[in-house]
């Protein structure tokens, strides 16, 4: 009886969120170098939380609106920034979510073997080239952003916590 | 002698036919209320697309309603009213192109000549960050110093749910441009129609317009309008035949009231450029009131008593015409066009009903009827001093209504629908005409515009004037950015960034760029056209408060509400003013023709009034229509009040009085039935008016 209500209670806990460790490596052109950073993700419905645990720092994002905080203090950003991060979280959950539909709208999906190809169809073609995705056995493994300005993004995520 | 009748309405059809080229008669309703001035305004916005804008909202921020808008949006393109749709925060292209070709001018820039320590420290900065920032930020490699900053615009009341427009929590919204405006009915039918029918294939998805009023409230003032012309129409004939009980008394009396409007209509064609069919309808009716003149002599048997003359119906036409004859003067064009139709309708009528009906054979009446006397009658004093009485507390209550609006029909689900696309609006914002005689020019204007006021939104939002776009030029032109793009190339290298990275750092800088304004009109999707009239060019800026600004010689204020408030503002001084003068004239006429009973017969006048005004202000407020109604019933009233204080034969005249309210009331009083508030309140006061005469031939000693 007990062994049923762990696994109850771990089965709910797992529709509400879902926790992952990552690695980001982001290529910034202008370096001509990698910068690799470790934290954790967890995926609320709309909703998004992510700490880098060496620098102490995260970012909450839910009901549209963004939370950045050093070292458990918050710190404001400024509106265009902040936008631009909540339009790449949103992607992010749109990814995780696995939500064809809302994803058909913003991209043009071409797939090969395990990778995805998702091509922006909206103003995002400003500043993405495309985001490619790497899935195993359903789950995804890595996602890739191509930016205009020749810099990428690449997020390998771990299993699940 | 005895078709005389008829051979006048014969040639006054033939002039009619004759001249019919030269009888114009309106349709144009604003021009009744708003001065020439307002109107010319009111055009001027109309061509700059004010008011033809049209609003869809799609309930839910899901992908459906996502879907739904892409969907409405590609259909209604289709439509060849339709000009442009807004349904993303995304501006177009040719705007996006606009800022990349002008954005060294459009930005604001720092000039201050930038020293190699401050460059150096900027970009170790920026390589820093690099390593320490967890969320990405790109390096502008074309101005890594961020001399350059442009700050985005917001545009007033737009909110966004990612890259679509939302109407406040409640779902997606679709502006959408049109070239229909609301006073164009045929266009406006037919794009509703259009509208209905792609609208009726989703759910959840509302749609509103100006023009929606136009099309909805038509049509049920057309079949309310239909309903009250019957209505009146079998009363009329029902009460002269039963009344007069009379076929060829009823047939002279038909032929002679439409000679009277013929007439009325001839002169007032001829005299005003625009004759108003409103002003027409209501002239019509007054005209219907003259057959208390003809009741009065049959009831007493003037027709066959060969008297020339019935002093009570001359001085009663006499005050009526002189009455009217002064609202010919006032300066609000509905009451002067009814007013100068029903001078000339009530002269022929009174010329016809007692200079030719007495050649008619008309057969005498037979009193048959006995009215019961009662003795229970108040005195004339008790009623003059409550009027007075009554006047005092309508006075205190009184409540104006300056909403021309209010007048018209009450379309509740429109308005319901409306209110949910203005509550989204968290600024409100009042849009005012900005004109001047170049396009420079107009820029400058809107330039100060924006400056004087708190908070603005025009094409200076986006588009600088010339005079600051050349200074700014000069500025550009003078600065050394080889030099900057040399420190920064070299210091780059020393700090670890890529070889050459930023070799076109501040090339961007284009000095041919020109500061000519071309084309404007890549900002209609925001609301804001510009549109030359071969004199001036003009466009719609929209401002919080119009106090701030009202010292400015170039704009002009267009806000309907506020016009029209001004118009009801004016229209409710010169009535008053002119009611002042017609009521003076009055006292002076029944002084002349009654003299001693001289306060029984302003009792006609001053007690149907003042319980009518009691009455209306103890149950909401007064509007224009009740105040043209009550000059109304003071028409009605001096001729009642004198005939009642001269008659020598009461029961005769109460008759008389009897039938002639009878026929005002199937003239008049059925507007009660209608659900247009406009005709409403003039079937109001009139039906109460009517009651309160009643009260007096009944009751009053």
């Amino acid at each position: 009886m007990v062994k049923t209500i762990i696994l109850l209670f771990l089965g709910v806990n797992s529709l509400f969120a879902t926790n992952y460790n990552f690695t980001e490596i982001r290529y910034s052109d202008a370096l001509d170098k990698e910068i690799s950073f470790n934290g954790n993700i967890s995926f609320n419905k709309d909703a998004l939380h992510i700490k880098y645990l060496k620098e102490n720092k995260s970012l909450d994002y839910s009901n549209d609106s963004l939370v950045y905080k050093e070292d458990n203090k918050e710190i404001t950003l400024d509106n265009i920034q902040a936008q631009k991060i909540i339009q790449y979280f949103k992607i992010l959950i749109l990814v995780h979510d696995s939500n064809d539909n809302e994803i058909k709208n913003i991209f043009k999906i071409t797939k090969k073997d395990s990778k995805t190809i998702l091509l922006p169809k909206t103003s995002l073609s400003n500043y993405i080239k495309k985001v490619e995705l790497l899935k195993y056995e359903d789950e995804i493994k890595q996602i890739q952003l191509f930016l205009q300005n020749d810099d990428y993004i690449k997020i390998n995520i771990h299993d699940e916590i | 002698m005895k078709y005389s009748n008829y051979i006048i309405l014969s040639i006054l059809l033939l002039v009619a036919v004759i001249f019919k080229d030269s009888i114009h008669i309106s349709t144009n309703l604003l021009s009744l209320f708003a001065s020439k001035n307002s109107i010319e305004k009111l055009k001027i916005a109309d061509k700059l697309g004010y008011s033809k804008e049209m609003l869809i909202a799609v309930k839910g921020f899901n992908n459906s309603s996502k879907s739904k808008v892409k969907e409405i949006e590609q259909k209604l393109l289709k439509n060849d009213k339709v000009i442009s749709i807004m349904s993303s925060v995304v501006p177009s292209t040719e705007i996006q192109m606009f800022y990349k070709n002008n954005y060294p001018l459009l930005a604001e820039f720092n000039a201050e000549k930038q020293s190699k320590e401050f460059i150096k420290t900027q970009l170790e900065k920026l390589y820093k960050a690099q390593f320490t920032n967890i969320f990405y930020s790109a390096i502008d490699k074309d101005d890594p110093l961020k001399l350059f900053n442009l700050n985005s615009k917001n545009i007033p009341n737009i909110k966004n749910n990612g890259e679509f427009i939302a109407l406040g929590d409640y779902g997606y919204l679709l502006k959408i441009s049109t070239t229909v405006s609301p006073s164009n009915m045929k266009e406006a039918t037919k794009l509703y129609d259009d509208v209905q029918d792609l609208l009726n294939n989703y759910d959840d998805v509302v749609a509103f317009a100006p023009f929606f009023y136009t099309v909805e409230n038509s049509k049920k003032i057309k079949d309310d309008v239909e309903w009250i012309i019957m209505l009146s129409t079998i009363f009329l004939l029902l009460i002269y035949y039963l009344l007069i009980k009379n076929l060829k008394l009823l047939s002279h009396t038909l032929v002679a009231l439409a000679s009277s409007m013929l007439f009325a209509i001839l002169i007032s064609t001829l005299f005003y450029d625009e004759f108003n069919i409103l002003s027409l309808a209501f002239g019509m009716s007054i005209t219907a009131v003259s057959i208390d003149y003809l009741l009065h002599y049959h009831f007493h048997n003037f027709y066959q008593n060969n008297e020339k003359l019935d002093k009570s119906v001359m001085y009663g036409f006499f005050t009526t015409s002189i009455a009217f004859g002064i609202f010919t003067f006032i300066p609000i064009p509905i009451i002067a066009q009814i007013s100068f139709f029903a001078v000339f309708s009530l002269s022929f009528a009174y010329l016809i009903f007692t200079f030719i009906f007495p050649y008619l054979d008309i057969p005498a009446y037979i009193n048959d009827e006995h009215s019961i006397q009662t003795n229970k009658k108040i005195p004339t004093f008790i009623i003059f001093i409550s009027s007075i009485f009554l006047l005092g507390y309508s006075y205190i209550n009184i409540k104006l209504d300056t909403n021309i609006r209010h007048l018209d029909y009450q379309n509740t689900k429109l308005m319901d629908l409306e209110k949910l696309f203005i509550q989204a609006n968290e600024i409100k914002m009042y849009p005012v005409i900005v004109h001047a005689h170049t396009k420079e020019e107009l820029l400058k204007n809107l330039h100060i515009l924006d400056k004087q006021s708190y908070k603005s939104f025009s094409l200076a939002s986006f588009v600088q004037d010339k005079k600051r776009c050349l200074e700014k030029k000069v500025i550009l032109n003078n600065y050394d950015f080889k030099r900057l793009n040399n420190i920064v190339n070299t210091q780059a290298n020393i700090i670890g960034f890529r070889d050459s990275y930023f070799q076109d750092s501040y090339s961007f800088i284009n000095k041919d760029v020109s500061c000519e304004i071309n084309d404007l009109d890549i900002f209609k999707s925001y609301g804001l056209s510009t549109y030359f009239d071969s004199k001036n060019y003009y466009t719609i800026a929209f401002v919080t408060d119009i106090k701030n600004i009202n010292n400015l010689d170039f704009i002009s204020n267009i806000n309907v509400k506020q016009i029209f408030e001004k118009v009801a503002n004016e229209m409710y001084k010169n009535l008053f003013i002119y009611s002042l003068i017609v009521i003076f004239v009055i006292f002076i006429f029944l002084l002349l023709s009654v003299k001693k009973r001289y306060i029984y017969a302003l009792n006609y006048i001053i007690f149907p009034i003042s319980l009518t005004l009691a009455i209306l202000v103890t149950i909401g407020s007064i509007n224009i229509m009740h105040i043209f109604s009550l000059i109304i019933l003071i028409a009605i009233g001096i001729d009642y009040g004198i005939y009642m204080s001269n008659t020598t034969k009461e029961s005769n005249t109460i008759l008389a009085i009897k039938y002639s309210l009878l026929s005002t009331f199937s003239a008049f009083g059925v507007l009660i039935f209608s659900s247009i508030t406009a005709l409403n309140s003039i079937g109001m006061v009139i039906s109460l008016g009517i009651a309160s005469i009643f009260i007096l031939i009944k009751g009053m000693k």
